[in-house]
């Protein structure tokens, strides 16, 4: 085993957001602070169905070519999203040294209500007539298709999985990938998230919250293996499930407890289902929902790579993710800079 | 668990044994009744009766009959109310299997880990909901149909009638989930992440996935013949199995039953297409050399394979190859059958159910024969059990789970004692 004095480091990110395809993108929106333009949503071919707000991603770049690779033809736009923001997270190097079997890379995506366009629209054909629903579209709608086509698209045999729950289960898959390079089960894990807009989403959103707005998109982080990590994954805490014996308060208590006192970090990426949690919290503060929408799954994972973005940038040296998931579980992620206290 | 920078963690791997089986399948409730079931090589499929498939090609599948209550938990009547069918499945099998344990869960002091595969999860209540939505008439129910929908709210729920606090992980990795869920806690109680773990795998029929599999032409329109060489698809089932996982130290100073040790676990993906497996079976290959090099036994020593088996002319050719592959030189004698002829495809319940069917075989001496068939396909050089077969001393068994997506996952168990 090598799991003494493991280190691991947070070697790419990548980003879509409504703000566009890439980090920078990304980034420059988060320093603008302001809240993108929404559009509206309304039931397909329904236009007396209720409208919705979101905040859409902008059509790609024809000219991105990874988007012509045979596995994406079809695949959902989640699994486009997932698609650019791994390959924005993975340097060329390594896509190299993947491909030709030199790197063992394990992949592992989270994701909230997956390839639900595609799933309604097979549905939908279900309904009318199951006899001619389409089965191209069938395997699309199953949750782990998007992280298959990163193992398509990367050459990666190696393990993979895909985890469903709500945002909070991003960290869980940060977890798992950190371990599994502790354990020396790979030696690069690439960990991210995708969501799209769809009008079941808005409505079950409409039905808890009247004042969201739908975002969608992906986020991607590379994690390896590093002595002196230039952005280190320092600590992530422990998962608490929201429970009738440990209610989110509690959770949100236990999981505070966790983190180091005095100044954590000088960002915090807030989630928004935190309640007090941070009302004292007096460095920098940036919430991505406000930006970007309600992006379900993908939230903790675009705050992950916005804070591994501004680190690398070298505009804050340390950033804490607070991932507190809507109805499941929080947990949170504290990321460091070569310069920064150590918390151990 | 979570994770620390630097941490320092004990050298060595423990043992990690399973110590409660509790699972439900279209075969029965139980260990006894599904014992008894895939002992004699039973049939459970039947005409489906969970919704309307008059326009689709395929007919049948393996339902489960529920019990009329589920087992006492801490849920009061309107909780209860709001389980789903494939929620019931998990609370009657992890009912059993905690029971079997003896784990005390009011005397566990440190969270317990909960690990489940699921494919689908509630798809049914999403279907419910969707239908509702597009009528429009009303969204009253609404609320209510989408916080069931959501797949961590079975887990929780689970959490919540058992009184377990712990991180819940929900795999989806198709077919495999539940065979990765198990590889997965495996992991977490080897490499010391945790002491003990609930973990495993179940999926309840729905019309989307039923109608999605038909829509593929994957479905058997005749019966589901695995290894038949005039074979034509699968059928689906539903079920639910959980494991109580714990170290071997603590099984032992505990005094509890020890059902099998968690011998080695494989992953690996199939890059070769979404749905269709590498003709050759590479990734499955890969899979169970690293579940046996983990294992640290050789494919002679492995006394039975519950194989993938579905009985699609792709995944049982490719399947054959890689076990005639990894077998090598003892792949004549190697005892391999598959079980979905009997109880159908689970989809992400089909590697905790199989795996259970690997505890119950090796506890039991006997192999769980394969639908019979009247031609065998030539990739069968392995030997396909399709009658009754008592063995007696099975010291290991392995079984296979692949899914869309290339999610390939071989678990191997060494048999328990008591």
């Amino acid at each position: 085993m090598t799991s003494e004095g493991t280190r691991i480091a947070i070697t790419g990110a990548g980003a879509v957001t409504p703000a566009g395809w890439g980090m920078p993108l990304m980034l420059e929106s988060l320093r603008n602070s302001k809240p993108l333009e929404t559009t509206s949503l309304c039931m397909p071919g329904n236009d007396e169905s209720a409208v919705y707000l979101r905040r859409e991603v902008p059509k790609a770049d024809n000219k991105e070519s990874f988007l012509r690779h045979p596995r994406l033809r079809r695949a959902s736009s989640s699994g486009r999203y997932l698609a650019a923001a791994a390959m924005e997270a993975m340097g060329d190097d390594l896509k190299h040294s993947v491909s030709s079997g030199d790197t063992r890379l394990g992949i592992v995506v989270s994701c909230y209500t997956g390839g639900i366009n595609y799933s309604q629209r097979f549905y939908r054909e279900v309904l009318e007539d199951p006899a001619t629903a389409s089965p191209i579209i069938f395997p699309e709608t199953v949750y782990n298709a998007p992280a298959s086509h990163l193992a398509a698209l990367f050459g990666s045999s190696e393990i993979n999985y895909t985890l469903v729950g709500d945002e909070s289960q991003f960290l869980t898959a940060l977890e798992i990938g950190a371990n599994w390079l502790v354990d020396d089960e790979v030696d690069a894990v690439l960990v991210a998230a995708a969501e799209e807009n769809n009008w079941l989403s808005a409505e079950a959103l409409s039905l808890f919250t009247r004042s969201s707005v739908l975002g969608e998109g992906a986020a991607a982080l590379l994690l390896e293996r590093c002595e002196s990590p230039e952005v280190e994954l320092e600590l992530i805490t422990d998962m608490f499930t929201f429970t009738g014996k440990c209610p989110r308060k509690d959770a949100l208590h236990s999981m505070r407890a966790q983190l180091p006192g005095g100044k954590i970090a000088e960002v915090l990426f807030e989630g928004g289902n935190e309640g007090h949690l941070w009302d004292s919290w007096q460095g920098r503060r940036i919430s991505v929902r406000e930006i970007f929408g309600e992006g379900f799954g993908v939230s903790v994972a675009w705050a992950c790579a916005a804070a591994a973005g501004l680190m690398k940038s070298a505009e804050v040296n340390s950033a804490l993710v607070s991932g507190s998931g809507m109805n499941q579980a929080c947990a949170a992620t504290l990321f460091t800079g070569n310069s920064s206290s150590k918390t151990d | 668990m979570g994770f620390r920078s630097k941490a320092i963690r004990s050298s060595g791997a423990h043992r990690v044994v399973i110590t409660g089986v509790g699972i439900i399948t279209p075969m029965g409730l139980g260990w006894k009744a599904n014992a008894a079931g895939f002992r004699a090589g039973s049939c459970a499929m039947k005409p489906v009766s969970l919704f309307d498939v008059s326009n689709q090609k395929a007919k049948v599948a393996g339902e489960i009959r529920l019990p009329d209550n589920l087992p006492a938990t801490r849920l009061n009547p309107r909780q209860i109310k709001r389980i789903d069918r494939a929620g019931a499945m998990l609370f009657n099998a992890t009912g059993e299997a905690l029971e079997k344990s003896g784990w005390e869960l009011n005397k566990i002091k440190e969270p317990l880990p909960v690990c489940l595969g699921t494919s689908a999860g509630s798809m049914q209540l999403g279907e419910d909901y969707y239908r509702a939505a597009v009528e429009g008439k009303s969204r009253r129910g609404q609320a209510e149909r989408v916080n069931a929908y959501q797949t961590q709210r079975q887990a929780l729920n689970l959490c919540e009638g058992f009184g377990i606090s712990g991180p819940v992980t929900i795999i989806s990795n198709a077919c495999s989930s539940g065979a990765n869920a198990i590889g997965h806690a495996f992991k977490l109680v080897s490499m010391g992440y945790a002491n003990r773990v609930l973990a495993g795998g179940y999926d309840a029929l729905c019309k989307l996935v039923f109608a999605g599999f038909d829509s593929l032409n994957a479905l058997s329109v005749t019966s589901p013949r695995p290894f038949a060489v005039d074979r034509d698809g699968l059928a689906l089932g539903e079920g639910a199995s959980l494991f109580c996982i714990e170290r071997y130290d603590d099984a032992i100073r505990r005094g509890a039953i020890i059902y099998a040790e968690i011998a080695g676990y494989g992953a690996a993906t199939d890059q070769h297409h979404l749905t269709q497996p590498h003709p050759r079976g590479d990734a499955a290959l890969i899979s169970m050399k690293k579940a046996s090099v983990m294992a640290g036994l050789n494919p002679d020593q492995v006394g039975y394979v519950n194989s993938h088996g579905t009985g699609t002319p792709l995944n049982d050719s490719a399947e054959g190859c890689a076990i005639n592959r990894w077998a090598g030189s003892s792949v004549e004698s190697l005892a391999v059958s598959s079980t979905k002829g009997g109880i159908g495809h689970l989809l992400g319940g089909a590697g905790a159910v199989e795996s259970a069917i690997c505890l119950m075989a090796m506890e039991g001496g006997w192999v769980p024969p394969s639908a019979a068939i009247d031609r065998l396909d030539p990739v069968c050089k392995f030997d396909l059990v399709q009658q009754p077969r008592d063995l007696s001393k099975i010291a290991a068994s392995l079984t296979n789970s692949f899914g869309f997506g290339g999610a390939n996952a071989t678990l191997i168990f060494k048999r328990g004692w008591k």
